[in-house]
């Protein structure tokens, strides 16, 4: 049986996500990536799907810090197994891919 | 005779900077004090004819000249008086420019007014509270206009307008709310401030309850405008694909994200730079949002309507957006 990790955004962290590092603020991508994405233990799992419903959307540095460091500190295999949901902003799982697509090249 | 060694040649051309600024700062604080203890008088208060049109998205080139004129005139340690006798046209992005630039206290000591003559214009600005706003009193409730400023970041102040926002203009709806993304917009743009602006420039945020479900907003960085930015920063982008010569077409390729940083000398590490550019432009070209403008240097933006205009002979030094939110699409 697939072990999955779900986290939902707006009630794991927070509905106003902030800015790119501890010091811009609470709740930034920085402070998402060390307490929440950071504890999962990776290797155990299947796939981590986060939902990213329910927030007031999201600041683009919020975004690359918390996923882009995800991906430079686990590396492609494991970003592969990080799946993203929207109901409400289906353009929004694209704009995380093409965030950490562009900084990859 | 003892040679002067590279070392000792540097030492003394720090003491002699720290030296000058120094002296610079002396003059300045001294400046202050002597323009403070001046009684205000007919000698030393210049009257600014305010344009007719008064209004920065829709006369810019006249508002800038005549915030220039007023600024320079301050320079020369005089009070100003901006008179607004014969407007036929107020409008709330020229409040809250004019509000910014006066709050500066680098630039300008007193600042007295007069009211326009419109009965109309002059309701409007008696309600506005822009008056109260500048003299810093306090707000009172009937009053529509509201500002925040600082360098860092202000949560609760984002929040609060978001909040303000979802109550009064969708009546508490909040997929209305998420679908205009009106949050990253103010992180966005806070964050270029707190990122780019040189000590003392503060951003700005205004809003104005207009009609009945109408939110008017304001953004403000008076800090030296994104082509400025742009260019003191060259060595840190892969301006190749950014047109160098037309700077309409350089603000529609920065709005379209074709800037890239130059690799591995970012500070964050990432190889996009000003993501929060494409995103500030998206978002204000989106639903809910109406009547949205951009001006900085010498560029306006009409967002809504994708219109590009260069301004004559003028440059705005700062960064403004103007948007309009409302419960239509």
């Amino acid at each position: 049986m697939s072990k999955i990790k779900q986290i939902n955004i707006a009630k794991d962290f927070s509905e106003f996500p902030w800015a790119r590092y501890r010091i811009d603020g609470e709740h930034s991508g920085e402070e998402f990536f060390d307490e929440i994405l950071n504890k999962i233990n990776v290797d155990e799992l299947d796939e981590i799907i986060i939902n990213l419903d329910g927030t007031y959307w999201y600041p683009s540095s919020f975004l690359s810090q918390a996923f882009w460091t995800f991906y430079k500190t686990y590396w492609k295999e494991w970003w592969d197994k990080l799946k993203f949901i929207s109901h409400e902003d289906s353009s929004l799982p694209g704009f995380i891919s093409r965030l950490i697509k562009q900084n990859a090249q | 005779m003892k040679k002067i060694s590279h070392i000792d040649k540097w030492k003394k051309i720090i003491i002699w900077y720290k030296r000058h600024k120094h002296n610079l700062n002396r003059k300045r604080i001294w400046k202050k004090h002597w323009q403070s203890k001046q009684p205000v008088t007919k000698n030393n208060i210049v009257k600014i004819i305010c344009p007719e049109n008064y209004s920065f998205i829709d006369n810019t080139e006249n508002f800038i000249s005549h915030l220039n004129e007023a600024k320079r005139i301050a320079r020369a340690w005089k009070n100003i008086h901006f008179n607004l006798d014969n407007i036929t046209h107020l409008s709330f992005d020229a409040l809250c420019v004019l509000m910014a630039e006066t709050k500066n206290k680098e630039v300008f000591n007193i600042v007295e007014w007069s009211m326009p003559k419109n009965k109309e214009l002059r309701m409007f600005f008696e309600r506005s509270g822009f008056i109260n706003r500048l003299e810093g009193r306090s707000w009172n409730e009937w009053e529509m206009f509201n500002y925040n400023s600082n360098k860092s970041y202000s949560q609760e102040f984002s929040e609060s307008i978001i909040k303000i926002v979802e109550q009064y203009t969708f009546n508490g709806n909040k997929q209305q709310i998420q679908a205009i993304k009106l949050h990253p917009f103010f992180v966005e743009a806070m964050t270029n401030t707190n990122n780019h602006a040189g000590n003392g420039y503060n951003w700005w945020i205004f809003y104005y309850k207009w009609d009945k479900q109408t939110i008017k907003i304001c953004f403000l960085d008076l800090w030296a405008g994104i082509i400025k930015t742009l260019t003191d920063n060259l060595g840190f982008f892969d301006l190749e694909r950014l047109n160098k010569e037309d700077e309409c077409k350089k603000f529609k390729d920065l709005f379209e994200w074709r800037v890239q940083s130059a690799k591995k000398r970012t500070k964050t590490s990432e190889n996009n730079r000003w993501t929060w550019l494409p995103l500030i432009y998206s978002i204000l070209r989106g639903e809910y949002i109406h009547k949205a403008y951009a001006i900085s240097n010498n560029v306006k933006i009409d967002i809504t309507n994708n219109v590009y205009t260069k301004l004559n002979n003028i440059s705005f030094n700062g960064t403004l957006y103007y948007f309009e939110i409302s419960n239509y699409k």
